[in-house]
């Protein structure tokens, strides 16, 4: 109540006050400023007749030359950003699902060797490059000399062997499936620090309360690995266009390209790979923006649902 | 935290003088950075002909390889500024943009001084001159170069003796060789389900280049390029590669296979490392067109024991080429616009790179690049022939490269043809009686012997006519223009349907989905595209 | 104290009951299950790196076949090797740690309610997660800053990364706020608050996002390919090792052709390629028990008595 009859600070007065955090923040500011911000300037190149070599600026302007080409060429664009959204959208909450499942069992392990043994393996997929992921795959799930598959089609379970890799009917679960196996491990790290800074009185408590091990998982830990898992899922969510050029360079062939194809990969094979540098900034532009959106969208629900906002 | 601390600034100060290392290097040779995509060698100098060209001219190149992308990298560079005193462009279009940005340096006034370059290369000048302006910024290497010793079908040596060590020549007799060898062969020595006809087409060049390449068999088409069209040198122009009939009978071929089951279905998901794979276990009983890839398998069976798997690369043609008796047309490169070089505005002393180039235009420059020094790789005979050392013949490659020769330092221009004043190749190993000695394994010679041929390529020799690829080679879209993206899409329509067209249930099939396939590739705007290479063709020429 | 809070994890043990005991037994089956999936397939980059690709006949490889050394004696028979070891862990050390301290300031400031212009400054930052601004004007940038050939491009443009900073930020925006103002009733400032109390407090979350900033750090090759290739002195293991894969995107068939025609005899690249997914994935698999000693519940009571 006091405060209301207290004049509002002047600016001068707040800085001179939050003196010591501004400095903390400036070198983040400053350095984001500069390797983030001031790039972006290259924009540019989307609305003029940018040639390799010559300066960023100066160039014959072309107005919205570039968006038009890029609406006229994207016949595609509807199967392209199914794949896309499909293949991300569902990756995002299955790892976040798995990785916090995964978070609460490995609590429940008592034997502290075999769980750190686990935390260690579930997260070496994370370095494991899209060649040798594809080696790994390939050897297990290759439609005749897969390891699964022969072991299915020796045992007389099926005739011939599922084209895990070369058929599009399969080519979104496998994606997810890959998703899932190389991330799991890495989300689980985040969720396992917050578990961390759960105070330890909260189980005191409810052990006193006579709570069994489900209860204090469902109604201690569980609700504070929420907010981690909401911030995760929204900034997960601005990303759900992009997709890992290198994984789907192996990943994607012709016979799988109908439900295999993705977003990025087009702005490659027609902007990058053509050296058509303006046009590939158009359809970043483009690309950005509808994540920025998507991104605004989730955060507002989110934060309606329970509470968790980044902004 | 304060031990933390030390730490924290003892590798700073590390990292620092390492980084101020490079400056320090005092110079007394002109020592060129080149950019190349060649991992085999780091100093010139660690070479004798390039310990030669240190003594002589003064100049050592250091060659920083490029792994990933090159055209990235030099496009960037571009953006950047960053240009190396020789810079290496990829195709022509990446030369016009370093012209375009000025960053070269014009040779056509050097011309004068470098008589032995001007030479040698005289017939390969006026291609090399920029369309623009007409004037001389580059070169290319390993001009003219006849592509024909690899890249045709590569089959594993025991196989032929079903077909009593006689060389299928035509499409169907390598099917019935392969059926009978899947029959025969069912399963390796160690067990493993052998696959028939395998081939790499998740590669980028995979469906896109080698599902359809039966034209190249017969005497009238060229690739060039592999995107949207083939070159016809019997009519000398740019043709629809869809639309032409060897494209479909290609596809036909793989239909055919793909439905006696001698097609290895893996094929589509396969990568050149899961080919090399099924080769090196002798799993594949043939491997279509990257034969290249038959190197290291090779030498893993021969250290396994099992030199009979090792894999050989035969001729073929498809039927109707076979039938009218077509000559098999094999290229000679003339224009290797995708190894093109130039000195660039960077260079601090353009003369002495100038003086090398032309030394190594002259035949002395050319012996010594490409083949050595005399007494050591060569020894002339009385005729004033030369004669490769037993050295050179049983060398390995890592031999050659520590005598620097053998494609090494790229960028000096090399003529690799019968071009010497001795009418002989300059790289003596590319006489085709020495050639297998240094190339091919001894299981690869003996299978040529029982094939009847004297040398890996005599067949190609005999059949083939040799044809100029001449500036149709040079021919390139303006990436940005409309007409390369319609290219794009003609390319992904025919890749697309060509997986389908091989998979179709039956032969109806197969022609219900090619008719689907030209309406929908008739959707595209095709005829531009090739209208527009024959444009720019004559423009060129 | 620490010791007895290990022990009691999630609190004071209790009478074991059937159900969890079927719970654990299923719980450990779920885990094995997982750790089999998980360890499968290194086991198989492992084994495969010390196999010769002829004499592999099962394709689900469990141990080597046909024993051979011959990936790793090639890879560690050149010094350059020990100087890109070098150059990597240089990086790896000095960048997370920097990171850790531009954003771990910058998370604390951005987490204060009253920041002046908080709302803008924490978009602002965010926002840098979802735009790139394309690979030539970033590069020219870094042209521009005489970054290209030093070291410094490693460590520089990697300080401030906005994902590890909301990372940090809700963390600390998490922790009771009596921690910060004890400090500052002390008479301390924010600074002093930061460093003295809220750092230590937030050691799991610290540790999280040094660990995913090192194995950023350790896994890069792209900046040494695009800002540093022309410096063989200052290229990391990472570089040095996609090097020596001989990752030729070749785009067209000619290229192929004339790539293979020339391509000399080489190890299997298929056994390099895996016995260098070893080497690199060693180190960080041995730190890494390490670090996850952090992510155990207790430290943030410990630090408040303390």
């Amino acid at each position: 109540m006091m405060s209301l009859k207290v004049n509002r600070p002047t600016l001068g007065q707040r800085i001179r006050r939050q003196k010591w955090v501004l400095l903390m923040l400036v070198p983040l500011l400053v350095l984001t400023i500069i390797f983030s911000y001031l790039p972006l300037t290259g924009w540019v190149m989307a609305f003029t007749d940018y040639n390799i070599g010559a300066s960023l600026f100066g160039n014959e302007w072309t107005g919205l030359k570039q968006f038009v080409r890029l609406g006229s060429y994207s016949t595609d664009l509807i199967r392209l950003l199914r794949n896309t959204v499909v293949i991300n959208f569902v990756s995002v909450f299955n790892n976040l699902t798995c990785a916090l499942l995964l978070t609460l069992l490995l609590r429940e392990v008592k034997w502290r060797f075999g769980a750190k043994a686990i935390q260690t393996v579930t997260f070496f997929p994370y370095f494991v490059s899209a060649v040798i992921a594809y080696a790994i795959f390939n050897s297990l799930f290759s439609v005749n000399s897969g390891a699964i598959n022969m072991a299915l089609v020796r045992s007389g379970l099926i005739d011939r062997g599922y084209n895990i890799l070369g058929d599009a009917k399969y080519s979104w679960g496998l994606m997810i499936m890959v998703n899932l196996w190389k991330f799991t491990g890495y989300n689980c790290v985040l969720f396992m620090a917050a578990a961390a800074g759960i105070p330890l009185d909260q189980y005191e408590s409810a052990d006193i309360d006579g709570a069994s091990r489900f209860q204090k998982a469902v109604y201690i830990t569980l609700p504070s690995l929420l907010p981690t898992a909401a911030v995760l899922l929204i900034m997960n969510s601005g990303w759900i266009l992009n997709s890992s050029l290198d994984m789907f360079m192996v990943f994607q062939n012709t016979t799988n390209m109908e439900t295999m194809e993705v977003l990025d990969m087009y702005i490659y094979k027609y902007g990058l790979k053509l050296m058509d540098y303006s046009y590939a900034t158009a359809a970043g532009i483009v690309k950005t923006g509808v994540s920025l959106l998507l991104l605004v969208i989730v955060n507002k629900s989110v934060k309606k649902l329970s509470g968790t906002g980044i902004f | 935290m304060r031990k933390f601390l030390s730490v924290f600034l003892a590798i700073l100060v590390i990292a620092a003088s390492l980084a101020g290392f490079s400056a320090l290097a005092e110079e007394e040779l002109y020592e060129i950075e080149v950019m190349t995509d060649s991992a085999d060698w780091d100093l010139s100098t660690d070479t004798k002909v390039g310990q030669y060209i240190a003594d002589e001219f003064g100049i050592v190149f250091k060659n920083i390889y490029y792994a990933g992308d090159i055209r990235e990298k030099q496009s960037m560079n571009l953006a950047a500024g960053e240009i190396g005193e020789i810079v290496y462009m990829q195709r022509n279009d990446m030369v016009s943009a370093y012209y375009n940005a000025g960053v070269l340096l014009c040779l056509e006034d050097c011309l004068a001084q470098m008589p032995n370059f001007t030479e040698r290369f005289e017939a390969q000048l006026e291609r090399w001159r920029q369309p623009t302006g007409g004037k001389l910024y580059k070169w290319e290497t390993n001009t003219p170069n006849t592509i024909y010793e690899s890249c045709e079908v590569a089959i594993r040596s025991d196989i032929l003796e079903l077909c009593d060590w006689k060389m299928p020549t035509t499409v169907s007799e390598l099917i019935d060789l392969l059926k009978k060898a899947k029959e025969a062969y069912p399963t390796t020595v160690d067990g493993m389900m052998t696959v028939g006809m395998t081939v790499p087409f998740a590669e980028s060049y995979g469906l896109q280049g080698i599902a359809c390449i039966g034209y190249e068999k017969g005497g009238k088409y060229l690739s060039i390029g592999n995107e949207g069209v083939v070159f016809n040198w019997v009519e000398d122009r740019f043709e629809d590669y869809f639309l032409i009939p060897e494209t479909k009978e290609s596809l036909k071929m793989f239909h055919t296979m793909y439905q006696e089951g001698i097609l290895d279905v893996e094929s589509f998901t396969d990568f050149c490392d899961q080919t090399q794979g099924k080769m090196a276990t002798g799993q594949a009983l043939a491997v279509w067109y990257t034969t290249w890839l038959a190197t290291v398998p090779n030498q893993e069976l021969h250290a396994a024991g099992l030199d009979d798997y090792q894999y050989v690369s035969c001729f073929i043609q498809l039927d109707s080429q076979a039938e009218a008796g077509e000559p098999r047309s094999f290229k000679i490169e003339t224009a290797r616009p995708f190894d093109s070089w130039a000195i660039s505005t960077s260079c601090r002393y353009p003369e002495r790179v100038i003086e090398l180039l032309d030394w190594a235009s002259s035949d002395e420059g050319q012996v010594l690049l490409q083949c050595g020094f005399e007494g050591e790789t060569y020894t002339v005979d009385a005729d004033g022939k030369r004669v490769p050392t037993e050295a050179l013949l049983n060398s390995t490659r890592e031999d050659r490269i520590a005598w620097g020769i053998d494609g090494l330092f790229e960028f000096l221009p090399r003529d690799v043809s019968q071009n010497s004043s001795d009418g002989q190749y300059f790289y003596l190993p590319n006489e085709p009686i020495y050639k297998d000695q240094v190339t091919c394994t001894e299981r690869q010679r003996e299978v040529y012997n029982k094939m009847g041929f004297d040398y890996s390529t005599q067949w190609g020799d005999e059949h083939g006519v040799f044809v100029d690829t001449g500036s149709s080679g040079s021919v390139v879209l303006d990436a940005t223009s409309e007409f390369s993206k319609i290219q794009q899409q003609m390319v992904d329509c025919r890749v697309k349907w060509s997986a389908q067209l091989i998979m179709a249930e039956s032969d109806e099939e197969f022609e219900s989905v090619w008719a689907e396939a030209m309406a929908e590739y008739d959707l595209l705007d095709h005829q531009s595209v090739v209208d527009e290479y024959n444009r720019l063709y004559q423009e060129i020429k | 104290m620490v010791l007895s809070n290990r022990k009691k994890r999630n609190g004071v043990r209790q009478p074991r009951t059937v159900g969890g005991v079927l719970f654990d037994v299923f719980n450990s089956l779920l885990m094995l299950i997982i750790f089999v999936i998980m360890f499968y397939p290194f086991l198989y980059v492992f084994s495969y790196s010390f196999s010769t690709p002829s004499q592999i006949t099962n394709p689900l490889l469990l141990l080597p076949q046909g024993f051979n050394i011959r990936a790793y004696t090639t890879l560690f028979s050149d010094a350059d090797f020990f100087q890109s070891i070098l150059v990597s862990v240089a990086r790896t050390i000095l960048g997370p740690l920097l990171m850790l301290l531009v954003c771990g300031m910058g998370a604390y400031a951005l987490s204060k309610r009253d920041l002046i212009f908080g709302k803008f400054l924490r978009m602002m930052i965010f926002f840098t997660m979802y735009f790139s601004a394309g690979v030539i004007p970033t590069y020219l940038l870094i042209k521009d800053l005489g970054l290209t050939r030093s070291f410094w491009v490693y460590i520089l443009p990697n300080l401030a990364n906005a994902y590890n900073v909301v990372l940090l930020r809700t963390y600390v925006e998490s922790l009771p706020h009596e921690l910060d103002e004890a400090v500052q009733i002390d008479g301390g400032n924010e600074l002093q608050a930061y460093f003295k109390v809220i750092f230590h407090v937030c050691l799991p979350v610290n540790a999280a996002v040094v660990l995913f900033s090192a194995i950023t750090h350790w896994n890069s090759y792209i900046d040494t390919q695009f800002y540093n290739s022309m410096s063989t002195e200052l290229y990391t293991l990472q570089y040095y090792l996609y090097q020596s894969l001989q990752a030729n995107v070749s785009q067209s068939l000619e290229e192929a052709v004339a790539r293979g025609a020339s391509a000399s005899s080489r190890v299997s690249t298929q056994t390099l390629k895996m016995a260098i997914t070893v080497i690199t994935v060693f180190p960080i698999m041995c730190l890494y028990p390490f670090i996850s000693r952090y992510f155990v519940s207790g430290l943030l009571v410990g630090s408040v008595k303390a």
